[in-house]
């Protein structure tokens, strides 16, 4: 194969997209992250000087699976957390609600009412994501370096010192665990102190990743908490925004990747880099979300939804490979995720139930 | 805690073993198993679409004989799927997506893996999270193992059939073989009609060790593939 194939095998694109966001679910203070919601291949990171055709399919493949181990990792964190953490913060008296949420689901309501308040929900997220956007583009644009990378910066550290209080307090409910004060918050601040040195500054590649993942985590947890509906309502209305914003040629992400492409400089914004692929963390934040929910209902669900978002990163992955630019990450696969989860909890729930009881296999 | 993890380790012991020692060696392989994993979950989709007709679930042998039927149409689908992203990268790109005689071998058991670990997800996942807690279920058509023991024997069973099924039905479909396809068929329907007896009076004594035999049988099959795939010139 000649250099010119090759490079055309490997180039998938050059620009990158960030897009805004927000944490505000249930806590008093805002908690703002940036979050890289697509998907981008840098063939610069292609070190390896293996030609030949086999070696050109394996690495492809190789960098494929570089991302889906982190996303199967994030995923199973966060079934971990919905399971162990939730239920000790939801006995604690925690109310489910937030400060940008209209309407606030009851058992009561009818489905209309539930499906409207939920909409009406989601188009609020999908408006403050849009507006922050925004904000970081202009910043970006003129220069505000600074400004964004303190707020990445104080972001990340409330994030991971509040989420990382609470995860290690339940953690050691959980396993009946004790810990006295002093070691609690000197580990407490070490881990926050790490993290942001991690993600921001240098460490080993396999501890910034680390971080990364846990701040996805952290944030995907944080964010199952919300009502059933309105979660749903979200899901489908990010990735409905996460096309618009990446692909329309005056999208807030179309713009920051080419400002970012004509400077020749990295985009701000919390990325995980693996190999070849950069994948942004608010698809780490919005596939953990989508599984988590999945698995308060049930094992079924949850793994139906789990095939489902790697099927659809991998089928992602492919079109970045032919179309070679950069791809919104979360479309196919909330798409087959949220598809799959209905036809799951209504269809084959009952099916594979029935057959557990004859203990029929087919 | 520890039935919950017995169990879990009778059924997933193999597939994290054959994921880890093979299946991750070659990457592509890995892509292979997902997708054969969402073709299963799209064929057990489509089989739950038919246990709504009303009075169906009284005639369990046609619903499994549904079920084995549109399995089978999503493996060929597979196949289909696999050989067509193969033959875009030989046109395209001018490379394979697997090298060497064992390809299409390396392939099937891939795929196959994937449609067991997907069957085993489903259908044994959430019977093993009721594993766990005090106490235990017997069931008196086995009553020497407990019923969560007997589900993950069964599943272990069939996440080697579907192994075997795979690779038997990779090399029918290649070389347009009826008498592999037709065997395929054969151990497919045999193995899960029989599992309809489970309800039945001390069904332990007949079913499991007949899915065992399929098991056996399937794996001479395979293994007489693997001795063709070898003696084959490249």
């Amino acid at each position: 194969m000649s250099n010119q194939e090759e490079e055309r095998l490997l180039n998938g694109g050059d620009s990158q997209i960030n897009s805004d966001l927000q944490d505000n679910a249930i806590k008093e203070e805002d908690s703002d992250s940036e979050a890289v919601e697509t998907i981008n291949y840098d063939p610069t990171l292609d070190s390896d000087n293996d030609e030949s055709e086999e070696g050109i399919t394996t690495r492809y493949s190789e960098n494929i699976i570089s991302l889906l181990k982190p996303v199967s990792i994030a995923m199973i964190i966060v079934i971990w957390a919905v399971h162990t953490l939730s239920p000790i913060l939801n006995s604690s008296g925690v109310p489910v609600s937030s400060a940008v949420m209209v309407y606030t689901e009851s058992e009561s309501d009818s489905g209309w009412l539930k499906l409207g308040g939920a909409l009406l929900n989601a188009l609020i997220v999908v408006a403050m994501v849009c507006v922050i956007t925004v904000i970081l583009v202009l910043l970006f644009v003129y220069n505000c370096y600074k400004i964004i990378y303190g707020w990445l910066i104080t972001s990340s550290a409330v994030l991971l010192f509040t989420m990382g209080w609470l995860w290690l307090e339940f953690t050691l409910r959980a396993y009946s665990l004790t810990i006295d004060y002093f070691s609690y918050f000197f580990l407490l601040y070490n881990f926050t102190i790490l993290g942001v040195v991690s993600i921001f500054w240098q460490a080993p590649t396999i501890f910034t990743q680390a971080y990364l993942i846990v701040v996805s985590c952290m944030t995907g947890w944080w964010l199952t908490r919300l009502p059933e509906w309105t979660t749903w309502a979200i899901l489908a209305a990010v990735a409905i925004y996460d096309v618009i914003a990446v692909l329309t040629p005056k999208g807030p992400l179309k713009l920051l990747v080419e400002t970012a492409e004509k400077r020749k400089v990295p985009i701000p914004g919390l990325i995980y880099e693996s190999k070849k692929f950069k994948l942004g963390l608010g698809d780490f934040v919005f596939y953990s979300v989508l599984v988590g929910r999945a698995s308060m209902f049930d094992s079924v669900t949850m793994f139906a939804c789990f095939v489902c978002i790697l099927t659809g990163l991998c089928l992602t992955l492919f079109c970045l490979g032919i179309f070679k630019k950069a791809l919104p990450a979360l479309p196919i696969s909330i798409a087959l995720g949220l598809i799959f989860y209905f036809v799951t909890r209504f269809g084959v729930t009952p099916y594979i139930t029935n057959n557990s009881i004859q203990q029929i296999n087919v | 805690y520890l039935a919950l993890i017995g169990n879990a380790l009778i059924v997933f012991g193999p597939i994290v073993s054959i994921f880890n020692f093979y299946l991750c060696n070659i990457p592509q392989l890995v892509i292979v198993f997902v997708a054969a994993a969402f073709f299963y979950l799209l064929s057990t989709c489509l089989t739950s679409a038919f246990y709504f007709i009303p009075g169906i679930v009284n005639l369990p042998y046609l619903l499994v004989s549904i079920g084995v039927s549109i399995q089978e149409i999503f493996r060929f689908a597979l196949f289909l799927a696999y050989l067509f992203t193969e033959r875009g990268y030989e046109r395209n790109l001018k490379v394979k997506l697997l090298y060497g005689k064992f390809a299409w071998l390396h392939a099937s058991v891939a795929a196959g893996l994937g449609f067991a670990t997907c069957h085993a997800l489903l259908l044994n996942g959430n019977v093993l999270s009721q594993s766990y807690g005090p106490g235990t279920l017997y069931l008196p058509n086995c009553p020497t193992i407990t019923y969560f023991t007997h589900h993950s024997i069964m599943t272990l069973l069939f996440v080697l059939l579907n192994i075997s099924w795979m690779i038997i039905g990779f090399q029918g479909y290649i070389k347009k073989s009826v008498l592999r396809i037709i065997s395929l068929l054969v151990l497919h329907f045999a193995a899960s009609l029989i599992t309809v007896l489970n309800n039945k009076k001390d069904s332990c004594l007949y079913v499991l060790p007949t899915l065992a035999s399929l098991v056996v049988i399937g794996a001479i099959i395979s293994t007489v593939e693997l001795i063709i795939i070898c003696n084959k010139d490249e």
